[in-house]
Parts: structure tokens; sequence; C-alpha cells
């Protein structure tokens, strides 16, 4: 019943990669089938996404690398795509969300100790191929391990708090979204066995970027039609999380009429609630002020994009950069308008 | 006439029974000696820690404890406020008993007689008979029919803390200096109590014993012997000096008052006997400076505990070993002295070390006054909870305990070394639960702090300070506790407190991964990979266990072997640059896997019983010995999970367990 594919936007079937995508997907499914420890579910859970991450290790590998169907980058990449597929199984439980990847989250179907369970072992898988890795790569990617999961936990800690600045919450981004595309840049560097200088510039690159696609995800969550969300929208605020357009918002003059919705009020439906913080992002500018937030780090990614342009799949990257700011520009611009 | 026995023991207390019985099993003829008439009665708490349940239930007497309420801890009480302490364990295998002495005292008798003893009752031992060369060789006897002559290879005295004869052997050896006999007893009141209403099932200890505004060194109890029945005593651990002694009678007499006007269970409560006092002996002596021939065992020896004033247990082990020793002493000549005197110093170890430091007895009773109202210090707490469990701690190997205490310290150095880690490291991720995290791996039974006591067992003192050592057992320790976290999540439950207990396991469990890592990855290669690859496999045996789509078929052996993957990589760590040979690194990692894989087992079936998990137990306990265990800190863990699961197996109510049992 679940062997539906989760639906995809055209945008993310990116040909150039598709033979090495498919080479981490197979590679996580046969060990997963292998080692028996999770359903099957779980196991389509895990190849099910856009594999963006990997996607970005093997565009920010070197083109001419010898290493580039080496098993060492399927295995880190493998290895990082199933660290996030186990940060969104928990997610979930947290958020209390119903759906995922355009399916039912694991937790609904197995129930919430078997999703947790399951979530876990996928992390240890992911550090058991880590561990194979060189030791150089593998702190880089523990620190980002701690980068995540401190982002996360200040979230989690600062969820409800209406005074949280926009530069908390940039903050909050940095760490929890970006480290992790900045890592998957980076790993691209570091197993092509680029110089120093290029590894830090690909960092950057995925660290601007996943600025902007954490920015992309925080307007759709409130201005996406369920349809395409695959889920009702307003996950974030019905969660306390403050988003950077929430944030922005808040310092606007409309604050005061947004205090309640973020609390809360009985008399309100939350479709209701994730309705009027939606007019008022837009009234207050909010809108606005991230789509410049995202503009600037778009142009930063470009910047680092095209200093290492002959050592990655630049015009990829770039098409893919531009795919997430149209994302942005798509549900802002009409609102302007 | 003169009759010859192998063994002659003076007194058939708790301590003289053990030991009879324990010699007359092994085939010894053995003569016990009595001046009272059985059953008799006894001034005493009637208490029995786990220490002395385990004890009676090697002489058979399971049955007799059965009858009586299991004590599940000690309620320690101040004025309204009270703390319990729970034994580790749940109820199912580490529980006390009240049994009053009379009955206690009549039933051991009873199983020394059914071993094979002789009993001579009413029969007073007038004198020990001696060599010229100052050896023991028997004594005579005072009957009821009239006087006569026993005689025997060895004498066990067991007389008690008032017995003329222990008293006599040890004017011998206690020098003026250390004070009288008199000035090193303890002393108690106790009266039974009826009709009390509403008794729960611990051991209760009032602190601090005041007497005209002056604290001392004591407790005053209630020990419930039914649901309605107490022994309601005071006992005055260190007698003051002669000046200011207040009467045991009038303290006993004002909490007797205090509890009828105040407490409500006492509302309509009766004594239901006399109000009687008696004297404790806890001033251990020194087995090896008596004459040759003889020992002395249980109040006779002074082996009541300082702190608890608890005697019966340390009888009865007292009286084990002395038979033990006396056994392997008849067979092959040796100098029973001394290994009676190894054997127990190594078995009572602690009470040893604080023999004639009394000063220790105060500070106890602050440290468990202060138990109660959670403003002491720590460290204070954990010293008062550590002396009011530390009877659980199972006892080890026969013959080896000298050794095997110095590996325990050691096992206990590494578990304190990681612990400490462990806080700095949740102190900097600055999250509010370090406490929580903490608490886990302090609790007993605690699976994440399994790979420590392998680890502990098996490292040179060299690899226990080393860092990068001590960072991969952190790491093992971490990986486990998040595991323990993520288990806890509630499976369907879906009210807001079991989401936010479920956000909390989730976060904090992740967290802990995370920092886990973050070590891990820092770490040599093979280490890194071996920790990887044993957290994978305790990771997957818990997926697995909690899947609720159809799992592939897996039988407990397989899933408990996965379990025990972290300590086993735990021992191979240990060993990692010792013996490389295969046999040093494979027999310890194996044994460590069957080891882990039976502790779990064991916490497992404690908590939820069942069948096949009881028969898997059983293979694991009945088989034979895994590899040749690597020293002796591993044959006494090894004989330790044995015994305890084999105590489990014997109090399990699984009709078809006992059936495939027997």
């Amino acid at each position: 019943m679940i062997a539906t594919a989760p639906s995809r936007r055209p945008a993310d079937d990116l040909p150039p990669l598709a033979a090495e995508v498919r080479q981490v997907q197979g590679f996580i499914e046969r060990t997963l089938r292998r080692h028996r420890a999770v359903s099957a579910e779980c196991r389509l859970f895990a190849v099910g996404g856009k594999l963006l991450r990997t996607h970005l290790v093997f565009a920010s590998l070197s083109p001419s690398s010898p290493r580039r169907h080496g098993i060492d980058a399927v295995q880190a990449a493998a290895a990082v795509e199933l660290v996030h597929a186990a940060s969104l199984l928990h997610d979930d439980i947290v958020d209390r969300s119903a759906t995922r990847r355009g399916l039912p989250a694991l937790h609904r179907v197995h129930g919430h100790r078997a999703a947790a369970c399951s979530g876990m072992y996928l992390v240890h898988l992911a550090l058991t191929l880590i561990a194979r890795l060189p030791a150089r790569v593998r702190i880089r990617m523990a620190d980002t391990a701690h980068r995540v999961a401190r982002g996360q936990f200040i979230e989690v800690a600062r969820a409800h708090d209406p005074s949280l600045s926009p530069a908390d919450r940039l903050a909050i981004m940095r760490e929890k979204t970006a480290s992790l595309f900045a890592m998957a840049c980076e790993l691209g560097g570091l197993l092509g066995g680029d110089e120093a200088g290029a590894c830090r510039r690909k960092r950057s690159l995925g660290e601007a970027f996943g600025m902007l696609f954490q920015l992309a995800d925080d307007i759709d969550d409130m201005l996406a039609p369920e349809a395409e969300l695959g889920r009702a929208p307003g996950a974030d605020l019905l969660a306390g999380v403050i988003s950077l357009p929430m944030a922005f918002a808040l310092e606007s003059p409309h604050r005061s009429a947004l205090l309640p919705l973020l609390e809360g009020t009985p008399s309100l439906t939350d479709a209701d609630r994730v309705r009027r913080c939606a007019l008022l992002l837009g009234t207050s500018g909010a809108l606005a002020r991230t789509c410049e937030t995202a503009m600037v780090h778009l142009a930063r990614a470009r910047r680092h994009l095209e200093r290492v342009s002959r050592c990655c799949e630049a015009a990829w990257i770039g098409m893919l950069l531009d795919d997430t700011m149209a994302r942005i520009t798509r549900r802002v611009a009409p609102r302007r308008a | 006439m003169s009759h010859r026995y192998d063994l002659i023991v003076v007194g058939a207390g708790p301590a003289g029974s053990a030991a009879a019985y324990h010699a007359a099993s092994a085939g010894l003829t053995t003569l016990l000696v009595d001046r009272k008439r059985f059953p008799r009665g006894k001034v005493c708490g009637d208490g029995l820690t786990p220490r002395a349940v385990r004890a009676l239930s090697r002489l058979g007497l399971g049955p007799l404890l059965d009858r009586h309420t299991r004590i599940r801890g000690v309620r320690v009480v101040n004025g309204s406020d009270s703390r319990v302490v729970c034994y580790p364990g749940g109820s199912a295998s580490m529980y006390g008993a009240v049994v009053p002495r009379r009955v206690l005292d009549d039933a051991m008798l009873r199983a020394a007689r059914g071993a094979g003893a002789d009993f001579a009752e009413e029969t007073a031992v007038t004198a020990l008979r001696l060599e010229p060369s100052g050896r023991v060789t028997g004594c005579d006897l005072d009957t009821p029919q009239g006087p006569d002559v026993a005689e025997a290879r060895l004498t066990i005295v067991a007389d008690g803390a008032t017995g003329s004869l222990s008293r006599h052997l040890l004017g011998a050896t206690r020098s003026r200096a250390r004070g009288s006999a008199r000035r090193q007893q303890s002393l108690a009141v106790r009266q039974y109590w009826s009709g009390v209403e509403g008794l729960a099932p611990y051991f209760e200890v009032h602190v601090p014993l005041v007497w005209r505004g002056r604290p001392y060194a004591g407790y005053r109890w209630i020990f419930p012997l039914s649901a309605t029945e107490a022994n309601v005593g005071v006992g005055f651990l260190e007698p003051p000096s002669h000046a200011e002694c207040p009467s045991l009678r009038d303290v006993l007499a004002r909490f007797v008052r205090e509890l009828v006007d105040d407490d409500r269970r006492f509302r309509r409560a009766r004594p239901s006997g006399l109000l009687e006092g008696g004297v404790l002996a806890s001033q251990m002596a020194d087995p090896s400076r008596l004459p040759p021939g003889v020992l002395l065992v249980g109040d006779a020896a002074g082996l009541v505990h300082p702190f608890t004033g608890e005697g019966i247990g340390y009888a009865i082990e007292s009286g084990e070993i002395a038979a033990r020793t006396a056994i392997r002493c008849l067979r092959d000549g040796s100098r029973p002295a001394t290994l009676y005197g190894r054997d127990l110093t190594g078995r009572l170890r602690r009470q040893w070390a604080l023999r004639g430091s009394r000063r220790h007895v105060t500070w106890l009773v602050a440290a468990a006054a202060a138990l109660h109202d959670g403003h002491a210090p720590d460290r204070l707490i954990a010293a008062a909870r550590q002396v009011i469990t530390d009877d659980v701690s199972p006892p080890c190997g026969w013959t080896r305990d000298l050794p095997v205490a110095r590996e325990r310290a050691a096992i206990r150095r590494l578990a304190a070394r990681v612990r400490t880690r462990l806080l700095r490291t949740m102190r900097r991720m600055d999250l509010a639960m370090a406490e929580l995290v903490v608490s886990l791996f302090d609790a007993p039974d605690s699976a994440a702090a399994l790979p420590l006591t392998i680890a502990g067992a098996l490292a040179p003192p060299a690899t226990l300070r080393n860092p990068e050592f001590l960072d991969a057992m952190l790491t093992l320790v971490l990986f486990g506790l998040a595991q323990s976290l993520l288990v806890e999540v509630e499976a369907d439950r879906d009210e807001p407190s079991a989401q936010a207990h479920n956000a909390a396991a989730l976060v904090i469990g992740d967290c802990l991964t995370t920092e886990a890592t973050t070590v891990m990855f820092r770490l040599p290669d093979p280490v890194c990979g071996g920790i990887a690859r044993a957290s994978l496999r305790a990771a997957r045996a818990l997926a697995l266990c909690t899947r609720t789509s159809p799992p592939p078929a897996r039988s407990l052996a397989q899933h408990y072997a996965d379990l025990a993957a972290p300590s086993a990589c735990a021992a191979r760590l240990a060993r990692l640059g010792q013996d490389t040979s295969p046999a040093g690194v494979i027999g310890p990692s194996r044994f460590a896997r069957w080891y882990a894989a039976a502790r779990l087992a064991l916490a497992a079936a404690r908590t939820a019983p069942g069948s096949e998990l009881a028969r898997y137990l059983e293979r694991l306990v009945d088989g034979p010995l895994v590899d040749p265990p690597h020293g002796a800190m591993l044959a006494a863990l090894d004989a330790q999970v044995r015994r305890d699961a084999r105590a489990l197996l014997a109090a399990s109510p699984s009709p078809r367990a006992r059936a495939a049992r027997s």
C-alpha cells in the first residue's frame, strides 16, 4: 500500500546526478533490507525524499575526481541522508506531524516507540558508515551533528518566545539547517581531495544555500496551499516555532495583533490562526524583508560558487539555487502585487 | 564418657546454626550445643536485610521467608518528613524480612539438625579443653544428665555478645588500651506491638536520636512483622559515657508515647509483650589472634555492622565461612585461623575497615538524617544511601575475596571517572537535564553502565587512567543512555503528558547520541569503528524488539547477544594493547557478552517475567563457564549473576518455568 512513490515536483528531478543518487539510494535500501531491523515503510521513507543532501555531496565533488564513484562518497552521502531521515522521524514525533513526504508519518503507522527506535537505528547505521571515513572527515561530520542538535535544542527551548529577534532566528537556522548543507558541500571537497581553500569555500557555499533553503521552507510552511505541501500549512506556527518572517513581523507595528495568534485563543481554529498570520506577514512587510534576506544569501552563495566553479557541478548547483529562490518569490510576489 | 566430633559449635543462634548446617551438610560430624531450651526468644530488631535473606535462602529457609512480608527498603523518618530508599531490583530478588528471633532461630536449628548435626539442648559449656601447646581440643559440658566431655578437631564459638567463652577468648587478645568489652558494645531495647494500622513494608528508622537536647549515634525503629504487628525499639550504636547515659527504657517509653499520641497508625495499638533490652557487639575481633583450634562467629566475634546495628546476616555469613574453613582445614590440615581470618576480612571488608572508628557512626546518623530534608550536600546523601543499600551488593567468591575486592574497587573507580566525564559533558551541553541523565547512569541494573563493570574488571591500572580509554567508555555509556531513553518513549498514548514525555526523551536522547558521536569520531580508527559497530548492534536489537510490524523471527539469544555487544566491545578495549593473543582478547569479550546478556535478561525478567525469558535465563546460568574466566573478578561476576538468576528463578511464579527446571 505504500508502494506509490512520494509526489515530486518536476524541478526536483535532476538528471545530471541521477546515476550517483540511484547508487546511494540502492546502497541504503540494500543495507536496510539486509539488516532487517526496520519495517518496509521505514525503508521506503529513508530513501523516499528528494535526497537533496546526496545531490549536494555529489554536485560539490569535482567532476574529474576519481573518487566520484568510489564507495567512500556513496557511503558518506548515505550517512548524511540517514541522519537526515532519522531527524525527520524524531521531529515528527515531537511536532506531532501526521504526514511526511506525502505519506502518513511513520509514528502514525507503527507507534511512537517503534518510530523513535527506528530513527535511532538509522543514526547508528550512519555512524558505522562515517566511522570508516578518514579521521578528519568524520570529526567535521561529528561537529556538524553537534551543531544540528544544538540548533534543534535552542529552537525547542525558545519556542513560543515572542522576544526572539531575527538575528536569533538566523543563528538557529545557521546551526540547525545550514550546517548540514555546509557539511554536504564540504564533504564533496574533502572526499574529492580538494585543497583547504576550496573546501572552505564549498562549505560557505553550502551554508548560504542552507539558509536560503530554510527561508523557502519557512515561507512555504505559511503560504503554500495544502495540496502542494502534502500536509496542513502552519506546522511551525502551531508548534510555537518562530520562523524568520514571523520574527520580522514581531518587530513591526503589527506585533500586538500577532501575539494572540502565536499564543492561540480558544475562539480560533488552527486553520484560522494560520490564515490570519499569513495575512499579517504580508501586510507587515515581513515577507519582503525575508525576501531581501534570501537575496543576500543567494548572492553570497553565487559568489562562492563562482570561485569553485571548476571543481564542482557549478551549473547544476546554480540551477538549484535559482529554483529555491523562485520558490520564495513565487509566494511573495503575488502578495506584493 | 567422651564423644569425638569433627566440629563442635557452641551456641545455636543464627551464626552457630548456620555453621553447623553447612558443616553437617558437607559430611562433618558436628555437635551443636546451647544452654537454652528451644524455641526461645531474643532481643533483636528482628530485621533481616537482603544480605541476611540471601544467606538464609542458602540454608534452604526460603519457605519460611515466604510466610513473612517482603520488606522493600528503608524509610528514614525525621519528625514529619520521611524518605524511602528502596532496595534496588524490585521486590522479586532483593528484599528484606522481619522474622521474630523465636521463630527464626528455631527454624535455623531445625535446618542444622535436618542436615545431620547432633544437638545438645540445655547444655552449658563450662570450659574449653586445651592442649599444653594452647590448642583447643574440645570442651567440658554441663548437661541436664550431668557433666560430660566432647572432643573435636575444631571448635566454633558462637555464644553471642554476652557469651563468657568468647569474652574469655577475646580477653586474651584485646588490650586494655582499646577499651573494655563493655564499652565496645551497643545497647538496644525493643517491644512488640499489635493492632497497628497501615504498616508499609519498609524498615522504618527514626533519626536523629536526641535525649535532653543532645544527639546520639543510634536510631529508633519500627519494623513491621505483619500488617498489624511491629517490633518497636531503640538502639544506641555508640553508648554514651556513664555520667550522661540516658536510660534506654526512658528513651523507648518516650518514643512509644509519641507514636501513640501523634502517629495515626498507633491509635489503637497495644504492646503485646514486655519491654526487653539487649547488647550488640560491633567491635570486630581479630580472628588470627585466637588460640589454634577455635573460631569465633557472629556476635561473639563482634560482627554487628557499626552503622546499622544489623547482625543476623553477618552472623550467618560468618557461620558459613567458618564451616567452609573447617571443611577445608580438616581435609588438608591448613591453619584455620589464618584462612578464616582472610575470608572473613574479605567478605566483611567494609565493617573491618570501620572497626574502632566510632566517629563514623555519628556521621552516619547525621547523613541519614540529612537524607530526607534535601538540603544536605549530595555526597552526604549518597553516603547514607550507600550504607542503607550497601548490604545489597551481593557477596563475591569464597576464597578469592581479597583480589576481588581490589578489582571491585577498580570498577568503582572507573565508574566514578566516567561519571565525572559524563557530568562535565552534560554541563557543557548547558541543558537542564544533567541530574536526570546522571541518575539514569546511577540507577542499579543500569544497562548503560554495564560495559564499565566488564572493563573495570579487565583493564590493567594504566589503561584505567588512559584518557582515550575513558573517552571510549564515555561514548559507550552515552550511547547506552540515549538508547535507554528512546526505549522509554510511550508507544501509543497521545495525551499531552505522554507527548511531553516523548518529546523530552527524544530531544535528550538525540543530544546524548550527538555528544557521544563527537567524542567517538575523535578516537583512533579501530576503536571508533568497534564502538560504532557494537552500538549499532544494540540499536538494531532495540529497533527489532520495538517493531510493531511483524519482525523477522529471532531468538532471545540473538536479541541479548546484540544488546550485550557494547559490553563485549568494552572488554576488547580493556584488553587492547595488553594481551593480543586470541585467548587474551576473545576470551574476555565472549565472557563479557555472556555476562551482559545474563544481567540484561535478569533485569528484564525482574520487570516482566515470562516463561520464555525464564527458560533462556536458565540456559544461560546453568550452562558451563564461558571461556576460562580471566582472573578472580570475572569468576566472581560469573558466580554473582548465576546466583541472582537462580534466586529469581526460584521465586518465579511461572509454573511452566518451574516445570522446565525440574
